[in-house]
């Protein structure tokens, strides 16, 4: 045998080896099957769950057409409400969709955070959480790939035959690269097969044509994340003489990975950079809207300076003089304050989530799992930053809906008695929300590190199997 | 020595010696450790939040209070806020359980506090508490608390410990050796499991209850319900062991088998169940609900528009003018109109959770979570009592104030150095659900016994 065709032999022949394993097809097949099975009820869910939202949005909006004839600030009070649309991708990965808000309501004077969470009024069974393709991925298929191949090196020497391998004159780093080839093989075509059922349940969710990129950026991760698992157990196979050694490693590892290391990350990350509560955020912008951004600026100060800066620009010592509607100057004026220092506030808010962020990330010296997992619900548009997009595009249709209908009181007709009421509807009839999507461009931008991440675990798994090869052959001899 | 007592304290030596058990029980207490830590951290700055959050309401009357009396002292009358009862504020709070640190359960999922005000809807008095700001990667993830120690890992420990106590000993050829003694090979089996499985599982308890004890819970007669949970659960475990090994001769085998049946039991018949429930009983649509509020409601607000604008200008000849007098009546139209859609809304969710209940019993894994939720008072039976003990609350502040709003009685500066009304959250009875959730555990222990006691009565031959 010539020792460059040595290696798609060996490959033929562990791919052999895989596909005639009956208990590892079955439950290959049966992870499969689970896989296109969850892809495509979450996509029909997710249909629905979309269609239900369109439905819901459009009638909030007759909801607000309805209170005609109303006062601008009572309606701005009133409110209104966006339903948050999904991402199709969400159905490969809800990333962190469960545990953030669907409905937002919008006000005058507050910028209220994303309510109704898939998280809310569970029981103690919703702590165990469902399983997506993703989870299935991340956790799953590397224990699939540990069962596959634990036993390819060190089982071989356990009966024998590695020691007639080797005797064979084919080099240890030859051996391990069509291990890893057949190996590899079986790993491409389950993510082939994921990623077909990705296509197809985003096809069923209503996805665009362009959203297939981003599915293939996730696809790339996975193939990398999945690439760390087999090397790492083609090394411990190769390394321990014992099957039932190497297996403990692995599995020791895989729970460490895929279980542990998520779980115990983003608790150490709170600890070390800690956020605010609901309470004390609340209770930290009330008390600036109250004292102002300096804290020595109290609101009635604030009030009168504009009530005097008003009526020197319009040349007049009386309010009643004025040509337009104090009130309505002192709500805008007020607004842009409010809402000025709840950005701020709420931007320090996501800012802490980032450097949470980053502090999971170094855990990722211990677990692919801490890249994969971001990497993942980035390209899905399900994390933490597609969510504050959309919070932000919100505000800012919340800002310019509430400043119109001041600017509405502002500019009320004068000579009409008794409280102002005016067809808020026809006011804010030209506004409309748009959600822009996070691009996949933006993302792979922020998440390149992640990318970067898995792909030094690759390596350095893949360096580390052929290290355990060259150990292997000096053992044979 | 009888040959049982023989067994076990061989056994008990065996164990001793073995490095990778030792390594484990250290790594348990470390994770234990670290996680009653977390647990008492997140279970301080949650009764902090509710505590803030309470003290709203003080801090209001505080500063109504020192405004009412600037006012008097002036000789001015006190203005219509702080003079009517229809504009006292009030709050709710849900304090922790003594043993809160030991699970974060339901808790961040539920609001934890209530402001209440005497006209206001009393099913929307939770919104501005029904999210929290915690980290969604947090939640994501789960609280890395003693109840994900207890549920999650201590499995990990004993099958590390067990799972192939027999089969190693029937693959190497010893077994057949233990078998010649003059001894019953069930007692022989069990004695060794009991005594291998049962010492771990005895260290893994003395361990969590240690460090919730050292963490602040004081409670003995939680702390005794919590150590019949782990034993409970931990003997389901054991058991789970000793069938494995009756029915496997090889060591990797018993390990696979060991590790699958963790796999099933604490991520995939949960993982299941959970998507059973969102298909057979889905929760009703926060959407729908959101939109038929507030139809409902303005059709109530349109109904009243020219009465309220009447109430405006009308004069009541009494303490409370009539556009109070309005508020009041209409806020009672609304409460009339809104009440089924807000019951509504609130079955569609009890029967989504009374599903959920039902499922738990597919894994013990959650039925012990259940449990341990439980006894840290951050299950959903909890939270869901204190939102129907805050709607009560709600209804005695309105009660007082169309009382004082009959009698024409103003608030006075008494009134604001007194506490004019308080919630106490009274606890629910658990003792029901916690009895279930030990049983249940048993009855599972029972079933796995059941075959492991069928293939030792096939005798000794079919244990090799």
């Amino acid at each position: 045998m010539r020792a460059g065709g040595a290696v798609p032999v060996v490959a033929g022949l562990q791919w052999r080896l895989l596909v005639r394993d009956r208990r590892l097809m079955l439950l290959g097949l049966a992870l499969l099957l689970l896989l296109c099975t969850a892809a495509m009820t979450g996509a029909a869910l997710q249909t629905a769950q979309e269609a239900e939202r369109q439905a819901a949005q459009a009638e909030e909006a007759r909801v607000w057409a309805m209170q005609g004839a109303a006062n601008p600030h009572g309606a701005a009070h009133f409110g209104r409400y966006l339903f948050k649309p999904l991402s199709p991708l969400a159905v490969m990965d809800p990333g962190l969709l469960p545990q953030l808000g669907t409905s937002l309501k919008l006000e005058a004077h507050a910028n209220n955070p994303a309510r109704h969470r898939a998280i809310d009024g569970g029981t103690s069974l919703d702590r165990f959480g469902g399983l997506s393709p993703a989870t299935m991925l991340q956790v799953l298929v590397p224990l699939l790939i540990i069962l596959s191949a634990f036993a390819t090196f060190s089982g071989e020497r356990a009966r024998g035959l590695l020691r007639q391998e080797l005797a064979t004159g084919i080099a240890p780093g030859k051996l391990m690269a069509g291990r890893l080839l057949g190996v590899g093989a079986m790993l491409l075509l389950l993510l082939l097969a994921a990623t077909l059922a990705g296509i197809g349940a985003l096809w069923l969710a209503g996805g665009a044509a362009g959203q297939i990129v981003p599915l293939l950026w996730m696809g790339l991760g996975y193939a990398l994340y999945l690439l760390s698992f087999a090397a790492l157990t083609l090394a411990a196979s190769a390394t321990f003489s014992s099957a039932r050694t190497s297996l403990v490693a692995m599995l020791a590892f895989w729970a460490m990975a895929t279980l542990f290391v998520p779980r115990i990350a983003p608790t150490f990350a709170e600890a070390r950079a800690p956020t605010l509560s609901g309470p004390a955020f609340e209770a930290a912008v009330t008390r600036e809207v109250m004292e102002g951004p300096s804290g020595h600026d109290p609101r009635d100060a604030r009030l009168e300076r504009l009530r005097q800066d008003t009526m020197r620009r319009y040349g007049v010592t009386r309010l009643e003089d004025l040509p337009v509607d104090f009130n309505g100057v002192a709500l805008l004026h007020g607004e842009a304050l409010s809402t000025d220092i709840y950005r701020r506030h709420f931007a320090a808010l996501y800012d802490g989530y980032d450097r949470q962020a980053a502090i999971q990330r170094r855990f990722s010296l211990l677990s692919p799992a801490q890249a994969m997992r971001p990497w993942s619900a980035a390209m899905a548009q399900t994390d933490q930053q597609a969510h504050r997009r959309f919070l932000e595009q919100a505000d800012r249709f919340r800002f310019e809906l509430v400043q119109k209908l001041n600017r509405a009181i502002i500019h009320r007709p004068r000579d009409i008695e008794g409280p102002y009421m005016a067809d808020v509807a026809a006011i804010t009839g030209d506004m409309r929300f748009v959600a822009e999507p996070v691009w996949a461009q933006e993302a792979l931008a922020r998440h390149w590190a992640d990318l970067a991440i898995l792909l030094a675990w690759a390596g350095l798994s893949v360096l580390l199997a052929f290290a355990a090869a060259r150990r292997l052959g000096r053992a044979g001899a | 020595m009888s040959w049982g007592t023989s067994i076990a304290r061989l056994e008990l030596v065996r164990a001793w010696r073995d490095p990778v058990m030792r390594a484990m029980l250290i790594l348990f207490l470390i994770a234990a450790g670290y996680a009653a830590l977390t647990g008492a951290r997140w279970a301080e700055q949650r009764q902090l939040a509710v505590q803030e959050a309470v003290a709203k309401a003080d801090e209001i009357m505080g500063k109504r209070r020192d405004e009412f009396a600037a006012m008097v002292a002036k000789g001015e009358k006190p203005n219509f806020g702080l003079i009517y009862a229809s504009a006292l504020p009030f709050r709710a709070g849900l304090p922790n359980a003594p043993l809160a640190a030991l699970s974060a359960g339901q808790a961040e999922g539920y609001p934890a506090a209530a402001n209440v005000a005497p006209f206001a809807d009393p099913w929307a008095m939770f919104d501005s508490h029904a999210t929290g700001l915690e980290s969604p990667a947090v939640l994501a993830a789960g609280r890395f608390d003693l109840a994900f120690v207890i549920v999650v890992l201590m499995p990990l420990l004993l099958l590390a410990a067990t799972y192939d106590f027999w089969a190693r000993d029937v693959e190497n050829g010893s077994a057949r050796f233990q078998l010649a003694q003059p001894v019953r090979p069930a007692k022989l089996i069990l004695t060794r499991a009991l005594v291998r499985g049962g010492s771990i599982l005895l260290g893994a308890m003395l361990i969590a209850c240690g460090w919730l004890l050292a963490a602040g819970g004081q409670h003995m007669r939680d702390i005794a319900v919590l150590a019949m949970v782990i034993l409970a659960y931990g003997a389901f475990w054991i058991a789970l062991a000793i069938l494995i090994n009756l029915l496997v001769r090889v060591s990797t085998t018993a390990a696979l088998a060991g590790g699958t049946a963790w796999l099933a039991i604490v991520l995939l018949l949960p993982a299941v169940a959970v998507a059973v429930a969102e298909l057979a009983a889905p929760p009703p649509s926060a959407m729908a609900y959101t939109n038929a509020v507030r139809v409902a409601g303005l059709e109530v607000r349109e109904a009243n528009r020219s009465a309220a604008r009447q109430a405006a200008t009308a004069e009541s000849g009494r303490a409370y003018p009539a556009s109070l007098w309005h508020s009041r009546g209409e806020a009672l139209q609304r409460d009339a109109r809104l009440g089924p859609i807000h019951r509504a809304y609130a079955e569609g969710w009890a029967r989504h959770r009374a599903l959920e209940d039902r499922l738990r019993f597919l894994s013990p894994a959650v039925i012990a979570q259940d449990a341990l939720d439980r006894v840290a008072g951050t299950d959903a039976g909890r939270a869901t009592a204190f939102q129907r003990q805050a709607r009560d609350f709600a209804a005695e502040a309105r009660k007082l104030a169309f009382d004082w709003m009959d009698k024409d009685r103003l608030m006075t500066l008494a009134d604001y150095d007194r506490p004019l009304l308080r919630f106490e959250f009274v606890e629910p009875p658990r003792s029901g659900p916690l009895l279930r959730d030990i049983l249940a555990l048993l009855l599972f222990t029972a079933l796995v016994l059941a075959p492991a006691a069928l293939r030792l009565r096939q005798g000794a031959a079919k244990l090799l």
